[in-house]
């Protein structure tokens, strides 16, 4: 269309077009880079807020494994501060390490559970429900442990969670049981071969008695 | 038609082609970002590639550790290239999962963190501190960019996040901890008997059918291996030293420039008595001359040097102080040293010591060498130089032609004046001397070698010495004939008939325990065979018998009655086990129970850390395209 004017119309029609739109253009150009430079804003922050708990977490991890009276504050800081962080859940599973190693299964319970609940990841989430059962076990919560280990489904935790399952049915005296636990544990590669076979040979003889 | 293209330039159309025009500038090189690059891939993790040329990197670089840690025996075929990318290929697809999963999970690693351990590597510091030319040296070393170079330390420091929280946070629970000192410190009460196969070996009956059978049946106990005799060429100073020909000429002008070598220093075997200024010149000087008139009149230098002498090294050795060379003893001592006669003595020299009486008991180096007396010396010396000299040149001759007429190793011995040397069969296994060599065996059974018979690459067997080989005559594995080896199958079959004769008596010894009810002493009595009761013992015993050992930590507690079982060892011996009582563990002390805690924790965090990996792994979406 534009063919037929000359080049004085183009420049009219062009100025009489930029006074009906040109406030609309300058406000959608402005509304727009406000809007990439607060995305950049909001990502550097992200990127700044993950750095500091990367931080946070790695002095925490230091003095944890130092031994260190303050850890325990700095792993609590950190899960108050970053609470929504990955390197939270990561602290929580050392809290709860350094809860039961002091002897305070209640702590590490509810440290265990909190990772568990939180975790999108399930790589971190059958971590935490393993340790959480192996505890739950330990302080004679059968059933829990019991509801914990059926819901672990079959991945590669598996191994693992067979020989729980041993360990627990060994608890309540189910002898039979615990043998196939075992046995599978040993088939799906558990880590500690060694003592499940160890664990074995030692129900032969319960068997007989 | 151009004119309009003209006139409408600063119009609408410029735009339309200015656009066109930068579109393909816009997308020129999208292609690399988009993971097209030209490297063939091996492995994409969510879409993400291993290139062939990163895993041939990381390849070599863990070859390479294995050859440092392995040393001297590193043999390159336990590790075959295809096994170990697998492995490699493994490890990084591993690395490339938990990386995309730290990502996800917003993990991250400050520059500060990157910094800092950049700062703390012992590698780039200097005195203690870090040294940045230190840093940037040892980057380009290693072919890398400051930016590479943090990248790889920022990836380290995220994995490490994950194991070091798995492996930190690991913990055993007291239930563990009580079962496995229980299990683990278990003992068992135990006594065996050994019933030996070697005392059945005369009671077998040898016939030769039974021999044939056994022959058929364990056919390929009696290969003859495969093996190989070789051509060589041996490249080595000695030998090319023998090859060197001269003219006395040449032998002449060796003598002139290195006549050095060949002289001796001028040098004089001394004896001598100090006498010090304690109790006055005088006296000294009076005694020295006495000594003098002595020695003079036919009394023993050494004598008189161990009676009078006040030097307390040199005096008790009869004043001996051996090849002296000018220079190094005090000026006036050197000058009458040098100027005196063999079997001459000093007048009394004054030296800062006291006064010194010399005798000189040999002489040597006072005459200029001459060449005809050391002909055979410079001979021997001027072989070796020409040989050193020619080495080099000589090994890129040999490599050169072996290479170039690969069929023969004629046209190398021929133009090096080498011999070519001929070896006897040699297996897999290798043989004596040159063929014990590990390089030398891998290239005569290399398929270069082996199936097209080439000549070999040139072979460093020490700094200075090579050797070209070629596969002269070869024998594929083969039977051997029954004659040949008949002896052999008559040893191994009665062997196995000793065992299995040892083993039945075994059984039925164990029959008379469990059905008859007697007991092991008596049963062995009846055979004349030694109970070996050694009562209370723990897993780890070194006392017993491995064989025996497992089989007792295997059988079940014993309810009232004693446990027995056989077992056969590996010698070929049969065992009879019997387990009479088993005795739980228990921790001595709180040091022994923290030790066991942190045993089980790392067993856990262990297996915890390869199911973590496990279950990302699952969730990754992985392509394998390695062959």
């Amino acid at each position: 269309m534009s063919e037929y004017l000359t080049e004085e119309e183009q420049v009219e029609a062009l100025k009489k077009w930029w006074r009906e739109n040109g406030k609309a253009i300058i406000v959608g150009a402005v509304l727009g880079l406000s809007l990439v430079g607060g995305w950049q804003a909001w990502q550097n922050y992200q990127k700044g807020q993950a750095e500091l708990a990367s931080a946070y977490y790695e002095e925490f991890m230091l003095a944890a494994k130092a031994g260190d009276d303050s850890a325990q504050a700095q792993g609590e800081r950190l899960l108050q501060r970053h609470g929504d962080s990955t390197y939270a859940q990561f602290a929580a599973l050392e809290l709860a390490a350094l809860a039961y190693r002091r002897g305070d299964r209640d702590e590490a319970r509810s440290q265990l559970s909190w990772v568990l609940d939180r975790a999108n990841e399930p790589a971190i989430a059958q971590l935490a429900r393993l340790r959480l059962a192996r505890v739950l076990i330990d302080s004679k919560d059968f059933d829990g442990a019991s509801r914990l280990i059926e819901a672990a489904g079959d991945d590669s935790y598996a191994g693992e969670f067979a020989a729980l399952r041993g360990d627990l049915a060994m608890a309540q005296g189910e002898s039979e049981k615990a043998r196939a636990a075992y046995q599978e544990a040993l088939l799906k590669g558990a880590g500690d071969a060694e003592i499940i076979r160890m664990k074995l040979v030692d129900l032969k003889d319960a068997g007989a008695s | 038609m151009l004119q309009s293209i003209r006139d409408k330039a600063q119009g609408w159309i410029a735009w339309v082609i200015i656009l066109l025009i930068s579109v393909p500038f816009a997308l020129w090189g999208i292609g690399e970002y988009l993971g097209g690059g030209s490297e063939p891939a091996v492995a994409e993790v969510n879409g993400v590639e291993i290139t062939d040329y990163d895993l041939n990197e990381r390849a070599r670089v863990a070859r390479e550790n294995l050859r440092q840690q392995l040393g001297e025996s590193y043999r390159p075929e336990f590790f075959p290239e295809k096994t170990l990318r697998r492995q490699v290929l493994e490890q990084m697809i591993n690395e490339h999962v938990m990386l995309q999963a730290a990502e996800k999970l917003g993990m991250r690693v400050s520059n500060e963190s990157v910094r800092r351990f950049i700062q703390q590597q012992r590698a780039f510091q200097l005195d203690g501190r870090f040294d940045v030319a230190t840093y940037e040296n040892a980057l380009r070393n290693r072919g890398l960019t400051k930016t590479g170079f943090e990248q790889i330390v920022r990836h380290d420091l995220l994995l490490r996040q994950f194991s070091d929280t798995i492996s930190g946070s690991a913990f055993a629970v007291d239930y563990e901890i009580d079962e496995a000192a229980r299990l683990e410190g278990q003992t068992r009460d135990l006594s065996y008997v050994v019933i030996p196969a070697a005392s059945y070996l005369d009671k077998v009956p040898v016939d030769e059918a039974a021999l044939q059978d056994y022959y058929q049946a364990h056919a390929s106990a009696y290969l003859q291996p495969e093996r190989v005799k070789l051509d060589y060429l041996l490249l080595d100073i000695d030998s090319l030293a023998k090859s060197v020909e001269f003219n006395e000429q040449d032998l002449r002008d060796y003598f002139e420039q290195h006549r050095g070598d060949f002289t001796q220093p001028r040098q004089r075997r001394l004896r001598y008595i100090l006498l010090s200024l304690k109790d006055g010149e005088e006296q000294a000087l009076a005694q020295a001359k006495a000594l003098r008139q002595r020695v003079l009149a036919g009394e023993d230098f050494s004598q008189l040097a161990k009676q009078y002498s006040q030097d307390p090294v040199s005096a008790p050795k009869g004043g001996e102080l051996g090849w002296v060379e000018p220079g190094t003893m005090d000026k006036a001592f050197d000058d009458a040293a040098f100027s005196l006669a063999k079997g001459e003595v000093s007048e009394p020299i004054k030296t800062p010591f006291g006064y010194q009486l010399i005798q000189v008991e040999d002489i040597r180096g006072e005459s200029e060498p001459s060449f005809e007396a050391l002909r055979d010396q410079v001979a021997e010396a001027y072989r070796r130089s020409q040989a050193e000299q020619r080495f080099y040149d000589y090994a890129e001759r040999l490599a050169n032609l072996a290479y170039e007429q690969p069929d023969s190793l004629e046209p190398a011995a021929e133009d090096l004046g080498l011999g070519i040397e001929h070896s006897d069969w040699i297996t897999h296994q290798g043989a004596e001397g040159l063929f014990a060599s590990p390089k030398v065996l891998s290239a005569a059974f290399s398929d270069d070698v082996l199936k097209d018979g080439r000549n070999s690459e040139v072979i460093e067997l020490e700094p200075e010495k090579l050797m070209v080989l070629r596969v002269r005559e070869h024998e594929e594995a083969q039977q051997r004939p029954f004659e040949e080896v008949r002896d052999q199958v008559a040893a191994a079959y009665r062997q196995e008939k000793a065992r299995e004769m040892a083993a039945d008596a075994g059984r039925a010894l164990l029959e008379k325990l469990s059905k008859e009810g007697v007991d092991l002493q008596q049963a062995a009595a009846e055979l004349n065979l030694a109970v070996q009761s050694v009562g209370m013992t723990a897993r780890g015993d070194q006392q017993v018998p491995g064989a025996v050992l497992e089989k007792a930590f295997s059988l079940p507690r014993p309810a009232g009655q004693p446990v027995s079982a056989g077992v056969a060892m590996p010698d070929g011996d049969y065992a009879v086990v019997v387990v009479q009582a088993v005795k739980d563990g228990a921790l001595p002390d709180d040091a022994a129970r923290r030790l066991l805690a942190g045993r089980l924790a790392s067993a856990h965090a262990k297996a915890e850390y390869q199911a973590f990996i496990g279950k990302l792994r699952d969730e990754a979406d992985i392509e394998v395209m390695l062959k």
